[in-house]
């Protein structure tokens, strides 16, 4: 299967990127493949962590790992805050594009509640 | 396979320096687009003659000549020469004069050397400057090789090549030739761009993960920009660079095509596993 790209995401680490101090990441994915949308709990309660994962053979794979409000930030118990639900939409429009369209800008509806997101790459 | 490259280039070793004693730090204090008057007091342009040629070492892909030399401090040129590095936006002022016979050459006086260029590189072979301001890496004018020569049994053995563009040798030179990394579009996992800019001191990055599980990253970059404007400038340029030709290569009908990601001479690559 021939690859097509989700992204950029884009995450901002440290400073405002307006100031004379920046430290930016813009992130594409992979998602050719069998991708896992799911939510991964730092604790019972604790849904501020939702990840997007491109499954490989030896069943680890790309991560991508979404903070909807923050690392840091304060969360609502059980709640993912409609980010899984946006990243299936997201795959969903990769998976229905034209064969001619290989890089996917993500959609990011006025519903989505993030303040704050911060995006991750690691194929682990 | 569908894949991308990023052209590897060979330093010159032995290069002569054809700068003019004195000049070889220029830094203008004021250069006239409408008169082409550049002022630069802490030049001295006793040995500078009419016809000269006067580029921005770090992206010489316009120059001017000299017209008149007005004063110690003072020249008159015939047009514009480029001053900001290609895909930044702070102006540079640093600049070169060169005699006009020894500009467009690249030479080695050592004999090895010579037989070494005579029998490696040929017409065509892409050839690029390190410029000037030696940590900058974002200078992305590449000349091209119009002619070598070779000369072993007269009073000045050595070489020279002929490029179409005036090149500063008093630092590195690079050549293409088939140096090449190409990295597979369909193993890549994921793609992070970075761009970093603190304390007068800035990068861009971009970080190819090949493989799932056991996997490895390709890793262009382009560092040590000394100003925020140029990062922000030159990111996308770099970003767009890559994924258009990510993009270019999986649209092909070619099943085993590749694209070579424009603008990437110069680039610094890494390998990390």
């Amino acid at each position: 299967m021939s690859a097509k790209f989700l992204g950029p995401f884009v995450s901002n680490e440290g400073n405002d990127p307006a100031s004379n101090n920046f430290d930016v990441y813009r992130t594409y994915l992979n998602v050719s493949g069998t991708m896992e949308v799911y939510q991964s709990a730092a604790d019972a309660t604790d849904f501020s962590l939702v990840k997007l994962r491109k499954v490989s053979s030896s069943t680890s794979g790309g991560n991508f790992e979404f903070y909807p409000t923050g690392e840091e930030g304060d969360t609502l118990e059980d709640s993912d805050y409609g980010f899984t639900k946006w990243m299936n939409r997201n795959l969903i429009n990769v998976a229905t594009s034209s064969p001619e369209q290989v890089i996917i800008e993500p959609e990011y509806p006025e519903s989505l509640a993030a303040v704050s997101q911060q995006t991750y790459c690691a194929p682990y | 396979m569908k894949t991308i490259s990023i052209p590897r280039y060979r330093v010159l070793q032995n290069v002569d320096n054809d700068l003019k004693a004195g000049l070889a730090v220029g830094t203008w204090n004021s250069f006239d687009t409408t008169t082409f008057q550049l002022v630069a007091d802490n030049s001295d342009f006793t040995n500078v003659q009419a016809g000269d040629i006067v580029f921005n070492p770090e992206n010489s892909s316009t120059w001017a000549e000299v017209v008149t030399v007005d004063s110690a401090t003072e020249l008159t040129l015939n047009g514009v020469f480029s001053t900001t590095i290609i895909g930044g936006a702070t102006e540079l002022k640093r600049f070169s004069v060169v005699a006009p016979a020894v500009a467009f050459q690249v030479a080695t006086s050592d004999v090895d050397t010579a037989q070494e260029w005579w029998s490696t590189y040929e017409v065509g072979d892409r050839i690029q400057s390190q410029g000037q301001q030696s940590r900058t890496l974002a200078n992305q004018a590449v000349g091209t090789i119009l002619d070598i020569t070779i000369d072993l049994d007269g009073p000045n053995p050595g070489a020279t090549l002929t490029v179409d563009m005036p090149m500063q040798t008093s630092n590195e030179i690079w050549v293409y030739k088939d140096d090449i990394t190409t990295i597979p579009v369909n193993e890549i996992s994921g793609i992070e761009f970075y761009k970093y800019f603190q304390s007068a001191l800035g990068e861009i990055t971009a970080y190819l993960y090949i493989g799932n599980g056991e996997y490895y990253r390709i890793e262009p970059q382009v560092f040590e920009f000394k100003n925020r404007e140029d990062v922000l400038t030159y990111q996308p340029k770099f970003e767009a660079a890559i994924m258009n030709a990510i993009s270019e290569t999986l649209r092909s009908p070619w099943p085993d095509s590749n694209v070579v990601i424009e603008g990437s001479h110069g680039w610094q690559v890494r390998l990390e596993d």
